[in-house]
């Protein structure tokens, strides 16, 4: 059966519904194990406008079907990321979405302002990162910050503008409404759950920040169930994930609405998973009779 | 890089709780450097995460890589539990491993190992006598907790002294001070160009670069552990800290620019 995956995301058109999640997959160190070219899309890791360090490790525990990660956000700083990153996405016949941290209205210009100049075909506006301090996820649980740091950034750019959601409030749909009233072109969610491990024999946290964010197959349920209130609440396109591992959970994600589906924790773990999901997913399409993707995008009531 | 399922040839245990493993991996066999590692996966859902094990020797005409690991978790005693036959998802060699050009000019070579910091250095010392460094160069000081559980792999290619806790084994007391008693009473020249590398346990680490930091003549290599997200430079979970010449502290990636790293660098407390 000839099958059409393609999909457009803020007027942009992507080859197929499928990306990666921010700071799961890196262009480089992926490269070695698959042609990026198969991909709609990448997204890359958060880079702010200067270099961040990070957290102190252990910043990686196990869960059951999951993991909490503490990273915080370490990246190169915009600079080393136009200057190496970007030629080398370039290379692939794929669209670049590029995620940007901060950690006050400021720095969110600042990076976004220097990103949207270089060769990138989309920003994802990451308000939602439980490891930070400040910034980060204090933006993306308040509404009024939320639409604030939206309708700043948006001033500073010119590609289209992704906001990524967190999942660590108690009603989505208020964000992604104060994201849309920003201007927000599109949403991205969910970000990482806030959790955390206890070593029981050591008596102490297995993370040296104690918290962190919490990814991977087991919070699927929760995700599809944001993604669905959100498509239900506002216009905007999404790009969805959490816990993606096949082909059956690409479809999910697109009939509870979303646009795009990106795989995440499991980009860590088996680092070729994209080839195996568009083939499923292509599967999932023949034997269920889907000769367009679009067809069964937010078929859910 | 290989990334796909192996078939296990052999399953030996070698103490309570230590286990050799051999996988027909002739891909990793081939490739791999003394000092890299491989991830194993669990077979199980629950346990996304890799298991990163340091390669202990290989076999390329055979195929064969050979791993020693420590039963002290739920991947690991579901390795264990695996026979001849069974098969495992492989990922590697992931890793820079050990820097071996100095060895080959310097007088004196060093290898330490503590308890499941040795079996990585195994390989290191076949491939460091192959490159020419003779017999009596090699200086070998293995630690355990008490009874040894290998050893004598090591003896065709330098000499071994084995230290333990509980003295049921060699020197009693641990492979630094083995070294130490060494270093003092055997090395008469102090000038010569000496290569240290070590893998073990924190305390043992931090001992050395204790005790050699201000040896302008002694060069130091670290393999460190990490706990790790992928293995393979994509997460950032990994970083070790370094301490470079201006004072200032990088971060480098133990999976991808490590596990090895210059002794005197490595920055143990924050
Ligand atoms: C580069 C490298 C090389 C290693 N080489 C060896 C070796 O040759 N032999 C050996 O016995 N052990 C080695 N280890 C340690 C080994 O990876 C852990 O003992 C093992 O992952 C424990 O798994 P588990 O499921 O039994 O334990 P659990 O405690 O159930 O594991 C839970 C999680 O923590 C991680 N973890 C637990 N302990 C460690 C540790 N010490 N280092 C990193 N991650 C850990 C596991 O990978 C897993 O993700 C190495 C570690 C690294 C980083
Ligand atoms: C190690 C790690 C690092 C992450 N870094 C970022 C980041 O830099 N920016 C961001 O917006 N999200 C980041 N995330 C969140 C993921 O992009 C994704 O939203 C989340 O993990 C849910 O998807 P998953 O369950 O498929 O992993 C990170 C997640 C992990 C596991
Ligand atoms: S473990 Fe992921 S970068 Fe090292």
């Amino acid at each position: 059966m000839n099958k059409k995956l393609q999909v457009e995301l803020c007027g942009i058109p992507m080859k197929n519904p499928l990306t990666t999640a921010s700071g799961t997959f890196n262009p480089q160190a992926h490269s070695q194990f698959y042609d990026l070219g198969i991909l709609g899309a990448v997204t890359v890791k958060g880079v702010a406008d200067q270099p961040w360090p990070g957290n102190p490790t252990p910043r990686i525990a196990e869960t059951y079907g999951g993991m909490l990660n503490s990273v915080g956000l370490q990246n190169p700083g915009a600079d080393s990321f136009i200057a190496e990153d970007i030629p080398f996405v370039r290379q692939y016949d794929t669209k670049l979405i590029v995620n940007l941290a901060g950690h006050s209205i400021e720095e969110y210009c600042r990076v976004a302002e220097k990103i949207t100049q270089a060769d990138v075909d989309l920003l994802e506006l990451n308000i939602s990162c439980p490891n930070i301090k400040e910034g980060g996820v204090a933006f993306g649980t308040n509404p009024a910050m939320a639409e604030a740091v939206v309708r700043e950034v948006k001033k500073v750019v010119t590609k289209p503008l992704i906001v990524k959601l967190s999942p660590n409030v108690t009603d989505i749909t208020e964000i992604a409404k104060a994201a849309e009233a920003g201007g927000a072109d599109a949403l991205s969610l969910i970000n990482t759950l806030f959790g955390m491990r206890i070593d029981v024999y050591k008596r102490r946290p297995v993370l040296a920040q104690k918290m962190g964010g919490f990814s991977g197959p087991a919070v699927k349920p929760v995700a599809v169930r944001m993604v669905y209130q959100v498509h239900k609440a506002t216009s905007l396109p999404i790009v969805a994930m959490g816990g993606v591992s096949s082909g059956e959970d690409v479809a999910e994600f697109i009939m509870a609405g979303a646009t795009m589906v990106a795989t995440g924790t499991l980009n860590l773990v088996e680092p070729d998973c994209p080839v195996r999901i568009l083939a499923e997913l292509e599967a999932f399409m023949d034997q269920t009779g889907v000769s367009d993707i679009q067809e069964i995008r937010g078929i859910i009531d | 890089m290989l990334n796909d399922r192996v078939t296990i040839v052999s399953q030996e245990r070698l103490a309570p709780g230590i286990e050799k493993i051999t996988l027909l991996a002739p891909e990793i066999a081939r490739a791999a450097a003394p000092g890299q590692f491989v991830n194993l996966y669990s077979d199980e859902k629950d346990k996304l995460l890799p298991r990163p094990i340091s390669i202990c020797e290989v076999d390329p005409e055979r195929g064969l890589l050979i791993l020693i690991y420590a039963v002290v978790g739920k991947g690991t005693a579901e390795m264990a539990a695996k026979q001849a036959g069974d098969t495992m998802r492989v990922l590697g060699p992931l890793g820079k491993g050990f820097p071996l050009e100095e060895a080959e000019r310097a007088e004196e070579v060093l290898v330490v190992g503590g308890g499941l910091g040795m079996p990585p250095l195994l390989y290191l010392c076949r491939r460091l006598s192959e490159l020419g460094v003779c017999r009596d160069k090699l200086k070998i000081f293995l630690g355990f907790r008490s009874e040894a559980w290998m050893g004598e792999e090591f003896a065709p290619y330098g000499t071994v002294f084995m230290a333990s806790d509980d003295g049921a084994t060699g020197f009693k007391g641990n492979a630094v001070q083995c070294l130490q008693l060494h270093v003092q009473q055997k090395s008469q020249n102090q000038s010569a160009a000496r290569v240290l590398y070590t893998c073990g346990p924190l305390p043992m680490m931090e001992a050395i670069q204790t005790a050699f930091m201000d040896d302008p003549n002694m060069s130091l290599w670290f393999s460190l552990e990490e706990r790790m997200g992928c293995g393979f430079g994509a997460c950032a979970g990994c970083p070790a800290q370094l301490r470079m010449p201006d004072g200032s502290i990088k971060r480098e990636g133990v999976c991808k620019l490590g596990p090895v790293f210059s002794g005197k660098a490595v920055v143990f407390h924050e």
